[in-house]
């Protein structure tokens, strides 16, 4: 056998991400790490609902969900909590920056191989994503289920405020007063000292610092991930630029996709950014050729 | 005197009511077109809006609730907020002269 027969030999059992230069031993490294990635991606069938509506649909539908232990243990010590969401999110961060440079190692692969190579990072920065960061970050959100960490001391926070104005806190409205309480003003505090307890006041101070340290932390994750300059954000120039690559590649081979789904890939693709990686990635990825699926899902088994 | 007209409503994020024009920004780096005084509308921010967002007098976003990063700043800012309206950078145009009114979460045309 020549030496180039061999090479196309052993290439062959590569997998896609194999072939530009993701070996086994680096996969295990990121398991060893910690990284979690499960296929396929589920809506999950108790989910919980946030207030920012687009969030719902590309994130809440398909957060894992925190267990009841850690829910327990975090509503005792928030600041538990903050410790795993930042830690998650850095190693998330670390991990969605070593995908970036693979994206232009695609472009040496064929077109069938470059679009299944550019699917499993996809998969694989949405996966990671939902595992390490949404599933801590959207808690954050949820201020309307008592039965979470954030939910629950705003609960407190709501019934501290009926105590002491006699009115009831509304969702989509909330009077002035609680406003003006989450900005912690002295005027209010001063007000709210006189109309409770000693210690239901004491309460009220722990609560709002609590709340404000949950406040801290969504900061301090969107300047993990954002950075505070108007630098361009490496988060979402390697999501942008791998959907964007996807796209770009299906335009111009459509052979890429099974036929009668044509229509289909390029409405989902014509979607906002964020709504259209989640889209494909759940239920667009049976529209793609029977070979791309195979390299694709024979990739991404050798991360779960 | 006529009663502004409500064009838009949303969540109520950060007291207060001010009167002023929109700049719609789609990308933190358009910031430089809100000058001090302004109105930033938005999808929703993030912390590379917060140049932007201290120059503004008010903040009205498409998405958000009062924990999204646009109400947690202007709420330390002391301007007003109101997210969630869906529409804002659709509905209100550049230029355009608004009010917001953060403690209703309504915002009114001028005349």
């Amino acid at each position: 056998m020549g030496q180039k027969a061999k090479y196309m030999k052993r290439n062959k059992k590569k997998t896609i991400l194999e072939k530009i230069g993701i070996s086994n031993n680096k996969v295990g490294q990121w398991k060893t790490a910690g990284l979690k990635i499960s296929y396929p991606m589920k809506v999950r069938p108790h989910f919980l609902k946030s207030m920012d509506g687009f969030f719902v649909d590309v994130a809440d539908r398909f957060v894992p969900p925190l267990s009841k232990r850690e829910i327990k243990e975090y509503i005792k010590n928030p600041k538990k909590f903050r410790m795993a969401l930042l830690k998650n999110l850095r190693f998330y961060t670390k991990f969605y920056e070593s995908l970036f440079p693979l994206i232009r190692k695609t472009e040496k692969l064929e077109n069938k191989e470059k679009t299944a190579a550019l699917l499993s990072l996809l998969y694989l920065f949405q996966s990671a994503m939902d595992h390490h960061y949404y599933h801590y970050d959207r808690y954050l959100a949820y201020e309307n289920y008592s039965q979470t960490p954030v939910g629950y001391w705003w609960k407190k926070l709501k019934i501290l405020y009926t105590k002491a104005t006699g009115e009831r806190v509304s969702r989509s409205r909330p009077s002035k007063d609680f406003l003006n309480l989450l900005s912690l003003d002295k005027e209010i505090l001063g007000i709210f000292k006189k109309k409770l307890s000693k210690n239901d006041f004491f309460e009220l101070e722990k609560v709002l610092k609590i709340i404000k340290m949950f406040e801290r932390t969504q900061e301090d994750e969107s300047r993990i991930l954002y950075g505070t300059h108007l630098r361009e954000s490496k988060l979402l120039m390697t999501g942008f630029t791998i959907w964007n690559n996807l796209c770009d590649g299906t335009k111009t081979n459509s052979s890429v996709i099974k036929k009668r789904y044509i229509s289909d890939i390029k409405e989902i693709m014509e979607c906002h950014t964020i709504i259209g990686i989640r889209k494909l990635l759940h239920v667009g990825l049976k529209h793609f050729d029977k070979e791309i699926i195979f390299e694709f899902e024979r990739e991404i088994k050798r991360w779960l | 005197m006529p009663k502004p007209k409500i064009i838009l409503r949303g969540l109520p994020a950060s007291p207060g009511i001010v009167k002023g024009r929109v700049k719609i920004i789609s990308d933190p780096s358009q910031g430089s077109k809100v000058q001090y005084g302004d109105i930033l509308v938005t999808e929703m921010t993030d912390p590379r809006f917060v140049p932007a967002m201290g120059k503004a007098k008010a903040i009205v976003t498409n998405i958000g609730g009062l924990l999204c990063h646009a109400a947690i700043v202007s709420r330390e800012m002391r301007i007003p907020c109101v997210t969630a309206t869906k529409k804002a950078t659709k509905i209100l145009k550049d230029n355009q002269e608004i009010i917001v009114d953060g403690t209703e979460g309504e915002i009114y045309e001028t005349k």
